[in-house]
């Protein structure tokens, strides 16, 4: 590394910018140098990753193309992507073995969400002891904690679910989260566009000076310091059975503490960064709420306030109709057609719609240029869900692609067959790789992906 | 070793198992894993999944399966009577108090906390994330995780709360509000653009406020001006159609500005309008940047009364300053006012000392005492101590009581939702929470009160699984009169119902057999139902032949059991079973082979015969058998809980068969069925046990279970109910981990 280069905190606070940057070519020599070979070019832009969730699988018969590599022909649902066809790869024969019952009976909906970033095996209960496993993008992001203002961003669209179990015994936390912080801690997701805004720019819902904001955060530092050292003392009662709710504490302490240090050394308000109105909630709408969401996905990339983010569209086993769509009946309803051809035609039109969603995020990645090309060439967007077909519950031939440049790395434009039953976390593994991050196996792994 | 008055009690079993079951189950058999005879002779609590299925099977008669030789009705009830003797005795073995590790508040209670500590209303609906449901109460210690993102929304939240809770200098309370300029009302030429109103000549912009009392109220608004001729953009502030003051706008796009005036206002709505009094156009003027003048408005806000700081009701009830007192002693006697009650414990003086000094590091040595607490109230609110309800680890002993203030704390969540108030405090303190007699009379206080709605906004919405109807969709072509507003009156029905039973200490019974319900006036309309001319917001009306008695009538559980477009006679039925009385159906295994085709291709076929498909493969009539009959006798109610036409019934058979051979007709012969059935006292029983102590049950809990449900048999009011959780050792105790030494 040069000795010239400046790391990206030292020149924020020298130059007195903002933290919230978008990347710029003359921090390059400050990247950390990549140990591996297929990890983006050293110096060249960040690489950004993120998992992209649907629901209730896909209708298989329709979603496979024909022809492989780059000639191949759109299915049905794949239709959407033609305009984008270049940026994406169509990856078939992936499976999730762990989402499988392995002889926990009933739950397919609760597992494959569970397991869909964790790669993992959820313990089946009802509320007590949840346990699965910690997902990709947390592992990306534990590695890249500290070099952007948030690690990871956790969207959604649909909140937690209010009654009942959501899925055959197993707790709701399995089904409406993707991204775990611990083996038993989901991450909560932001679904409320204005709050998300909010947080990325840090401006309460008032109209705050930079200066109060300042001494707001002055404030919660002392106050966090005071938190930890009286959670010690407490710490020191508790009970040896109590204690892990209270390390969940500690380790949000310290998240939040890092994320105070690392707006301290913004000196331009940040709501200054961007001409984005901010969102007045919860569109009732679907397709505004989800452009909503993916909008402010892109503008966090291209700010490089975060590199890894997630996004859930639906909980799993989501029965939210689309009326838009011109289809009242629930998405999960739908699912199980049973062979019907009015429930098949819908089904076709919800996939097409999500495929069709993900086209567009696609093409906006691509419209914001970055160094010598685009976001979206320094990105590595995943689409999918862990089911297959959405009637008949299965986790081998899952509906996945994937989108973006991969810094370089990555050859997208293509339908890549792999052999049937060839773990997910084969591409998880690779995909971390590229992210730099030092990581062996991952859930089921058996290796990495050939020909990405 | 069993003791010996245990094996007295161990009566041999009836020799009908050994004729009926072993062949499958015993002699070296073990169909479905289930070795019969050696759980039987076993008899240990440790094969508790076996004795709790063999319970089912018997109670559903489903075992053995058809065409095997089948014990006499006779011979089943002594199996039944039997295996139910040995569930209470291993029950009683297994007996233990259990243990709930911290648990979070949830939204709701959280909510409520801050509103009875504080008065302060946050929306945790819409800025904290959902909480999850776990065991099917969002109470669940287990599932209320603490990520990241929740501590830095609790961070907002008690910034928030310490701001608006105490009035002074800083935060005079003014009431502020602002309207952008999109919301503004408009007068004249004006058009919205991006972010403002522009007014090309003469007009008005305005809103309506709602001010609390008289007094001064500053006006301000931003705006700018295309500014052109020699003088500067005038706007005329009119309040209430009377014309004041008019304000020079000198600013331009590039840098906007910001202009006020304090006026006297009168309470209640007040127009505050703004007129662009000097429009100017010379469109021969030489200079282009000269010949029109236009004004832009981009938000009004009135705030105040600024005449007056009033102490907020919190800040009423806190120890005034003595005179000539020090900031930091002030502060001290106002942390041994409030810091109890936050963190719902006594506190020790280290509490305050700590305290404090962090109010004296953060605020600094000139801070004022309120200003002090304020940083004071965010830290407690952020603190473990808030947010957790931590209670003590048993010390060597394999469970101990809890401390009174964790009991009060408990009684306190599980009746209200939120914090003790001063009265079960003081209750805790003098000891009076030792007696059962002290507790009774608390029970009884908390329930008269009509904070205990929370048990039915939270416990019974839960436990119906309607808490989500909000979220549901009905088709708009199919049931255009169901919106949001309406799901909310099905939901209030049933809550009202429920809060009912408590309040009036009614039959639990009472929840399927009311013959009144209390309704608004969109869900009377939406049940046909005349509206009288004299009615309140809600009336009570009687139930008619028509409709179903109790719950199985309202509209909030066929809603929510139904799909969008239509009846779900499988999810009604899986409802019954699962809520009503507390035996859950596995779901189907997917892809099952040989499931009915599309119902859609068997659209000639009526509903009944449609289902009779699902019965006529073994492998779904083990469930549907049980299911399907349950859902299809409230087939006269359509998807949204409305009666069907007399057409539409004609041509619907309602009567059903279970299993067993027990026949009924339409909801209200399923009514019929489920009163005096005990499976329904033992569902609300065990559900409400599961909400109160905050984690699922186990087979240690079985025997209070047992218990719950005789005492319901002979006194099966709702008050006896909560009463004798609140009496168990599992409310009232707590166990050390993996059951303390051993």
């Amino acid at each position: 590394m040069s000795d010239f280069s400046v790391s990206r905190r030292t020149m924020l606070r020298g130059m007195g910018t903002a933290m919230a940057l978008p990347w710029l070519e003359s921090m390059a020599g400050s990247q950390v140098a990549t140990s591996s070979a297929l990890a983006a070019a050293p110096g060249g832009p960040p690489t950004r990753l993120a998992f992209l969730f649907v629901p209730n699988g896909v209708h298989a018969p329709h979603w496979r193309p024909s022809g492989t590599g780059s000639d191949w022909v759109p299915s049905p649902l794949l239709e959407p992507l033609q305009q984008v066809r270049q940026h994406v790869s169509v990856l078939s024969g992936l499976a999730h073995h762990n989402a499988k019952a392995l002889g926990d009976g009933p739950g397919d909906h609760a597992r494959s969400a569970a397991c869909f970033l964790t790669g993992a095996h959820p313990y089946k209960t009802a509320g007590t002891d949840i346990s699965v496993g910690v997902s990709a993008d947390q592992i990306a992001a534990r590695h890249l904690e500290g070099q952007t203002r948030f690690a990871s961003l956790e969207l959604g669209c649909e909140g937690g679910r209010q009654s009942g179990d959501c899925d055959s015994g197993y707790a709701c936390a399995y089904s409406t989260n993707i991204s775990w912080h611990s083996s038993r801690t989901p991450n909560a997701k932001e679904t409320n566009p204005r709050l998300l805004f909010e947080r990325l720019f840090e401006v309460g819902p008032g109209r705050e000076t930079m200066a109060a904001r300042a001494e707001r955060m002055r404030t919660r530092k002392s106050i966090l310091d005071y938190v930890r050292s009286d959670a010690r003392r407490l710490d020191a009662q508790l009970g040896r059975g109590d204690r892990q709710r209270l390390e969940e504490y500690f380790e949000s302490v310290r998240q939040l503490e890092q994320r105070i240090e690392l707006v301290e050394t913004m000196e331009q308000d940040p709501s200054q960064l961007t001409s984005f109105e901010r969102p007045e909630g919860v569109p009732g709408d679907f397709r505004e709420h989800l452009d909503l969401m993916s909008e402010l996905m892109v503008l966090a990339f291209k700010l490089d306030m975060t590199r890894v983010s997630s996004f859930m569209w639906s909980n799993e086993g989501s029965n939210r109709s689309y009326p838009f769509l011109d289809v009242p009946e629930g998405h999960h309803q739908l699912s199980h057609h049973k062979g019907d051809v009015n429930m098949i035609e819908k089904i076709r039109r919800i996939d097409q719609f999500h495929v069709e969603r993900f086209a567009r995020f696609v093409e906006r990645l691509a419209a914001e240029p970055e160094g010598d090309g685009t976001l979206l060439d320094n990105s590595m967007i995943v689409f999918g869900s862990a089911i297959g077909d959405g009637n008949r519950h299965n986790h081998d031939d899952l509906p996945i692609l994937l989108a973006g440049g991969g810094g370089g790395t990555l050859q997208p434009g293509r339908h890549i067959a792999y052999e049937p039953n060839t773990p997910l976390c084969n591409l998880y593994t690779s995909l971390l790789d590229r992210m730099d991050v030092p990581i062996d196996d991952f859930g089921d792994s058996t290796g990495r992906l050939a020909n990405l | 070793m069993l003791s010996p008055i245990l094996a007295i009690m161990l009566t041999a079993a009836p020799p009908a198992f050994e004729t009926y079951c072993f062949e499958c189950h015993g002699d070296g058999m073990s169909k479905g894993r289930l070795a019969l005879d050696e759980v039987l002779s076993g008899r240990t609590h440790h094969d508790a999944d076996a004795w709790i299925a063999l319970r089912s099977r018997l109670r559903h008669r489903d075992m053995p399966p058809e065409g095997e030789p089948r014990p006499t009705e006779a011979e089943y009830e002594r199996m039944e009577a039997w295996i139910a003797e040995q569930i209470t005795v291993l029950a009683n073995q297994a007996a233990s108090p259990g243990r709930v590790e911290p648990r979070r508040l949830n939204n709701v209670e959280y909510a409520e906390t801050i509103e009875s500590l504080f008065g302060v209303t946050i929306d945790v609906m819409n800025r904290f994330p959902a909480d999850t449901a776990g065991e099917g109460f969002d109470t669940t210690a287990d599932v209320l995780a603490m990520p990241p993102l929740l501590l830095e929304k609790y961070f907002d939240a008690a910034e928030e709360v310490a701001w608006q809770s105490i009035h002074d200098e800083d935060n005079p309370g003014w009431i502020e509000r602002r309207v952008e300029a999109k919301a503004l009302n408009t007068k004249g030429r004006v058009s919205r653009r991006r972010g403002i109103q522009w007014m090309p000549s003469r007009g008005a912009v305005g809103a309506v406020f709602d001010l609390p009392r008289p007094g001064m109220y500053r006006i301000s608004f931003g705006a700018y001006g295309q500014q052109a001729g020699d003088q500067p953009v005038r706007m005329q502030m009119r309040i209430d159609g009377t014309s004041h003051d008019v304000v020079d706008v000198p600013a331009t796009q590039s840098e906007p500005g910001i202009y006020e005036r304090t006026l006297d206002l009168n309470a209640g709505q007040v127009d505050v309008e703004l007129v662009f009094v000097n429009d100017y156009y010379q469109p021969q003027h030489p200079d282009p940047n000269e010949r029109d003048r236009n004004a832009a408005v981009q938000w009004l806000a009135v705030s105040g009364p600024t005449d007056a700081v009033e102490p907020t009701a919190f800040q009423a009830a806190l120890p005034a300053p003595v005179a000539g007192e020090s900031a930091d002693s002030h502060l001290r006697r106002m942390l041994e006012h409030v810091l109890p009650r936050v963190w719902r414990r006594p506190i020790e003086e280290v509490d305050v000392q700590s305290m404090s000094a962090l109010a004296l590091e953060a605020c600094g040595p000139q801070s004022s005492s309120m200003a002090r607490l304020r940083t004071c109230i965010t830290a407690m609110l952020v603190s473990p101590s808030f947010l957790l309800r931590i209670e003590q680890e048993p010390d060597g002993a394999s469970a101990t009581h809890l401390t009174d203030h964790e009991l009060a704390t408990r009684m306190s969540y599980f009746l209200w939702s939120t914090t003790p108030d001063d009265q079960l405090r003081a209750a805790a303190s003098d000891g009076s929470l030792r007696t059962a007699s002290g507790r009774r009379a608390q029970i009884n206080r908390l329930l008269d009160d009509p904070r205990s709605i929370a048990l039915a906004r939270h416990f019974a919405t839960q436990w119906l699984q309607i808490r989500s109807l909000g979220e549901r969709t009905p088709d708009p072509r199919r049931f255009p009169d169901v919106g949001p507003e309406l799901l909310r009156s099905m939901e209030n029905e049933t809550v009202a119902l429920f809060d009912m039973t408590v309040r009036e200490d009614r039959s639990v019974w009472e929840l399927l057999d009311s013959q009144y319900t209390v309704i608004d006036e969109a869900l009377a309309d939406h049940y046909a139902l005349e509206w009288p001319e004299d009615a309140q917001e809600t009336h009570r009306f009687a139930i008619d032949a028509s409709r179903s008695r109790g719950i199985m009538g309202h509209a909030s559980i066929l809603t929510a059991t139904s799909n969008p477009t239509r009846t779900s006679p499988v999810k009604r039925g899986k409802w019954v079973l699962e809520v009503l009385l507390d035996d859950p159906v596995p779901p189907p295994p997917p892809d099952v082979e040989g499931l009915p085709k599309a119902e859609g291709e068997h659209s000639d076929l009526g509903l009944q015969e449609l289902l009779a498909l699902h019965t006529a493969d073994p492998a779904c009539r083990a469930c549907h058998g049980r299911m399907d009959p349950l859902g299809l006798a409230m087939e006269s109610f359509d998807a949204v809980g409305g009666i069907r036409s007399a057409e539409e019934q004609a041509g619907m058979d309602l009567k059903a068969t279970l299993p067993g051979g027990r026949t009924f007709e339409g909801s209200q012969g399923l009514q019929q069925l489920l009163i005096d059935d005990p499976a329904f006292l033992r569902s609300i029983a065990r559900h409400m046990l599961v909400y109160a102590l905050g984690r699922g049950t186990t087979f240690a809990d079985e025997a209070l279970i047992l218990r719950l449900v005789s005492t319901l048999q002979e006194d099966p009011t709702m008050r006896r109910l909560i009463l004798e959780i609140v009496e168990s050792n599992a409310f009232q105790m707590r166990t050390a981990p993996d059951g303390g030494g051993s």
